[in-house]
């Protein structure tokens, strides 16, 4: 464990090699939505876009304009043709400020700064706007959003210069989080959703069902955090809090803390699973790329390049 | 408060290892954590706290040094002095077993259960080192358990005695107690009974405890004697004994009632005097084996074991004796007298002259009228009358003169010999003067010189009568001679081998017996029979009532005992040593137990303090 926080280099935030491989992905939203805004990104659905995609037996419901007349011409039979729909949405990235990311394990900070960096990158490269916001005590004033590759620089700037400290108040953070209709997209919270209890995670995910977009929570934690390695009489310092607590730790509670951590991982995401949240849990030790790719996989937010 | 093995006592330094690991003790690992929220869910101890967190601490160092303080405790084997009593090496137990000991307190419990009940409340105090020895008495004393250091042996040994119906002799039980206590000294003697003994001799300590009861009434039948009427059949004369303990508050009326064959036949009412003894006599009817059953019946009798008395009715066998003269001109009233006797058919007579003797058939008793054998003949009871010059156990001189008398004087008047003899129309000539060299008691006296006298020389009963009957005036004509003379021969003789079988035994004596097996019909507290093999030629007449074996031998077994009758009372100071016996200080003796639970109690507690919530 690291006793201070240290702003971490452009190298470590970085990796070209890694943000290299994501260029041939793109987010993508899981529904279809009608956005105003047109942009490179194609989705699952069909649009009016001049990419022809498949074709397909008219209905009676389909746009008879679709019907291509010189396919029924050579087989006297209707189909219509179908376009690829390119959308451009908004990905805002939610990261934790709190002191408990950075205290007494950085690894959580550069973690979640790793992976926000990576997000906004695949933002940036789908030419989608990416909004970044810090939650500590309250919500921080975002930076205005991002599109291009070209503003990749900013978005390593605004994580390096980040700071981290204070409380955490999830509730009123998410409260305050109201992105507006106009800026639908993907929402990233990168935390680890400690709270002043233990229920007031799960009381401020309740808020983030009015988020406009598709919302994915990605929970940071060390693994010190799950399966704490100490024993017998310990002074335990809450960085947050600044509280001090002595106890004896025996084996028998350190299994009951494990099963008790265990619960509070399990609530979250029933809690998620509840508001059709996507919800991953990211120990720091374990490969970055690994869970990366299962983050995106698995909440379909992932789309390769066709 | 001492420790019997204090080598051990350096194993306390032991006790620095915790003091030293707890002032070196790690400090507390300060640990930086993301949130406290986990911790704070687990056990509420962990949230206590620093005060309380200190408090504990102190108390676990104290509990660990209190638990090694505790162990080392028991290996030094930490005792509580009773007194100082308890440093002997030796203990002997003297417990009395005698029927006294059944004498039964307000609340149903006999002496003896008392004493059981405070000897092994006492015993549990004394140290393990210390030798015990156990030896109960009555009669006889038994060393039940010798020197032993093993409690529970010994506890056992003292459970399985019992009350005999069978009288104490303490001074016999303290001689044995005194040997023991002299195998290893120094040792101290410790006496349980209804009596005191004040002193153990030979500088011994003892501990003594009185148990007899303060206030206490106790009548009983103290001897009992039974003899075939002279002259007449299936007729017994009947001595009865009856005695009321000294220590009885006031004087007790009693009611003897006599039965026979389980019909009753008489009874008397007595007012007895404390400490008193009266002697009643009378006849009954009844054949042989008959039961005869003596009652006693007083108001508020405390002790029932003396109140009864059972016995079958001997067969009397004729008195077979030998009137020896000197020549052949016999005195008429001593044959009219010997005369008489024999046609009662309770006495056969053989005559004879001084050639005869010595006698070639076994007679139960001699009459030496006017001449006495060169050698007194030993085991065989005599009757001497007009003796002649004579050295030997009676030594007597013949007057030149024979002297007459008008009346005798009486020495003894309740001697069996004067049994309803008047002696107070009698005149007799003296002819001689004797001395008995043995204990003849005088019975009559003519002038200052004794001329009846009965006794015992050489262990065989001799009467000897200092006159002629054929010279004397008055005594040869009256009714008193030919009584006179059956009495004599009736004491004289041995009653125990005249009586054949049916004896009857003080209990604790030995009862010469034949057979294999000996049945015995128990008295008090009804009727129980017990049939017992027969390991010797002498059966110890250790219950009351009435035995039989196998051959026919049959006989009875009573208390009969003055000293058991005569129940005393315990008054103030002779109480004994109460105080020593107490055990008001329940933490004397071996501590071990008690340090061996304060171990427990105390990992209990620290269990329950520091580690209730633990997960092993």
């Amino acid at each position: 464990m690291s006793d201070t926080p240290s702003a971490s280099s452009r190298e470590e935030l970085f990796d070209a090699e890694f943000l290299d491989r994501l260029r041939a992905l793109f987010l993508r939203l899981r529904k279809r939505k009608q956005l105003r805004r047109k942009g490179l990104q194609n989705t699952p659905a069909t649009g009016f876009t001049r990419e022809f995609k498949d074709f397909r037996h008219y209905t009676p419901k389909d746009d008879f304009r679709a019907i291509d007349w010189r396919l029924y011409a050579r087989l006297d039979r209707l189909f219509i043709r179908l376009y690829e729909e390119i959308q451009e949405f908004h990905v805002h990235i939610v990261v934790d400020t709190s002191a408990s990311m950075v205290e007494p394990f950085p690894e959580k900070r550069l973690t979640s700064l790793k992976l926000a960096v990576a997000l906004a990158y695949m933002g940036l490269v789908g030419h989608h706007r990416v909004s970044l916001h810090g939650i500590g005590a309250s919500l921080a004033p975002p930076p205005p959003p991002m599109k291009g590759q070209g503003s990749l620089q900013r978005v390593l700037d605004f994580a390096r210069d980040l700071e981290y400290g204070g409380l955490t108040d999830l509730e009123r953070c998410f409260q305050d989080f109201q992105p507006g209709k106009r800026r639908y997209g993907i929402i990233f919270v990168i935390s680890d959703l400690y709270g002043r209890d233990i229920d007031e995670a799960r009381e401020a995910i309740r808020h983030a069902s009015a988020w406009p977009g598709e919302i994915h929570f990605i929970q940071v934690f060390h693994p010190w955090e799950e399966k704490p390695d100490v024993e017998g009489e310990i002074e335990l310092y809450d960085v947050e809090t600044q509280e001090y607590r002595r106890l004896w730790f025996t084996p028998g509670d350190r299994e009951r803390y494990e099963k008790r951590f265990g619960q509070f991982l399990d609530d979250i995401e029933k809690t998620c699973q509840a508001r059709q949240i996507d919800y991953q849990r990211w120990c720091t030790d374990h490969p970055f790329d690994e869970l990366f790719l299962d983050l995106l996989s698995r909440g379909s937010a992932l789309a390769g390049n066709s | 408060m001492e420790f019997l093995n204090p080598g051990s006592l350096w194993l306390l330094l032991l006790g620095i290892i915790p003091v030293v690991l707890y002032l070196v003790r790690r400090r507390s690992k300060k640990v930086r954590v993301s949130t406290l929220v986990f911790f704070k869910t687990l056990a509420r101890e962990h949230q206590e706290s620093a005060w309380l967190r200190r408090l504990k601490r102190w108390l676990s160092l104290a509990m660990t040094l209190l638990l090694l303080a505790l162990a080392v405790f028991v290996l030094s084997r930490l005792i509580v002095r009773q007194d100082d009593a308890d440093r002997y090496r030796t203990v002997v137990v003297l417990l009395d077993r005698s029927a006294s000991m059944e004498v039964k307190d307000e609340n149903g419990e006999s002496r003896l259960e008392a004493a059981k009940r405070i000897l092994r409340d006492r015993l549990t105090k004394v140290p393990e080192e210390v030798g015990i020895a156990l030896v109960a008495y009555d009669q006889r004393s038994e060393v039940l358990q010798p020197r032993t250091t093993k409690r529970r042996e010994l506890l056992s040994r003292l459970d399985s005695i019992a009350v005999r119906p069978i009288a104490g002799r303490p001074d016999a039980a303290i001689e044995t107690a005194r040997m023991i206590a002299g195998l290893e000294p120094p040792a101290a003697i410790w006496h349980l009974s209804d009596r005191l003994l004040g002193d153990a001799g030979e500088g011994l300590p003892l501990h003594e405890l009185n148990l007899a009861l303060p206030g206490v009434v106790n009548a009983g039948i103290t001897a009992v004697s039974l003899r075939g009427v002279p002259l007449e059949h299936a007729r017994y004369d009947v001595f009865v004994r009856i005695a009321l303990n000294r220590d009885a508050p006031a004087p007790l009326r009693t009611k003897l009632q006599v039965s026979v064959g389980g019909i009753p036949s008489q009874m008397r009412e007595l007012d007895l005097e404390p400490g008193a003894e009266t002697t009643l006599t009378f006849r009954i009817n009844g054949s042989r084996d008959q039961i005869l059953r003596l009652a006693l019946a007083g108001e508020g009798d405390a002790f029932p074991p003396d109140d009864e008395v059972t016995l079958p009715l001997p067969e009397i066998r004729p008195i077979l004796a030998a009137w020896i003269r000197p020549d052949e001109s016999e005195d008429p009233y001593t044959r009219f007298a010997l005369s008489s006797l024999q046609e009662s058919g309770t006495f056969e007579l053989l005559k004879g002259g001084p050639q005869a003797w010595p006698l070639s058939e076994k007679v139960d008793a001699v009459i030496f009228d006017g001449w006495l054998p060169a050698e007194w003949p030993a085991g065989t009871p005599a009757i001497v009358l007009n003796p002649p010059d004579y050295a030997g156990p009676v030594v007597a001189k013949r007057f030149a003169a024979p002297v007459p008398h008008d009346s005798v004087r009486v020495g003894m008047e309740d001697h069996p010999v004067l049994f309803r003899v008047s002696s107070s129309r009698v005149a007799l000539t003296q002819t001689g003067i004797y001395e008995a060299r043995g204990s003849l008691e005088p019975l009559w006296f003519a002038g200052n010189d004794p001329v009846l006298s009965a006794g015992e020389v050489g262990g065989e009963r001799i009467v000897v009568m200092g006159f002629s009957p054929g010279l004397s005036e008055r005594l040869p004509l009256t009714a008193s001679f030919p009584i006179l003379m059956g009495n004599a021969l009736f004491w004289a003789v041995n009653q125990e081998e005249r009586g054949g079988s049916n004896r009857l035994y003080r209990s604790g004596e030995l009862a010469p017996v034949t057979g294999g097996t000996i049945t015995w019909t128990e008295s008090g507290g009804g009727v129980r029979r017990a049939t017992l093999p027969i390991t010797s030629d002498v059966v110890e007449m250790d219950r009351r009532g009435i035995w039989e074996t196998d051959t026919g031998l049959r006989g009875a077994s009573h208390l009969l005992s003055r000293e058991e009758t005569d129940l005393p009372a315990r008054g103030e100071g002779e109480e004994g040593d109460p105080a020593y016996f107490a055990t008001s200080n329940r933490f004397a003796g071996n501590l071990k137990l008690w340090l061996l639970a304060a171990v427990a109690m105390v990992l209990l507690l620290e269990s329950w303090l520091f580690h209730r919530h633990a997960v092993y």
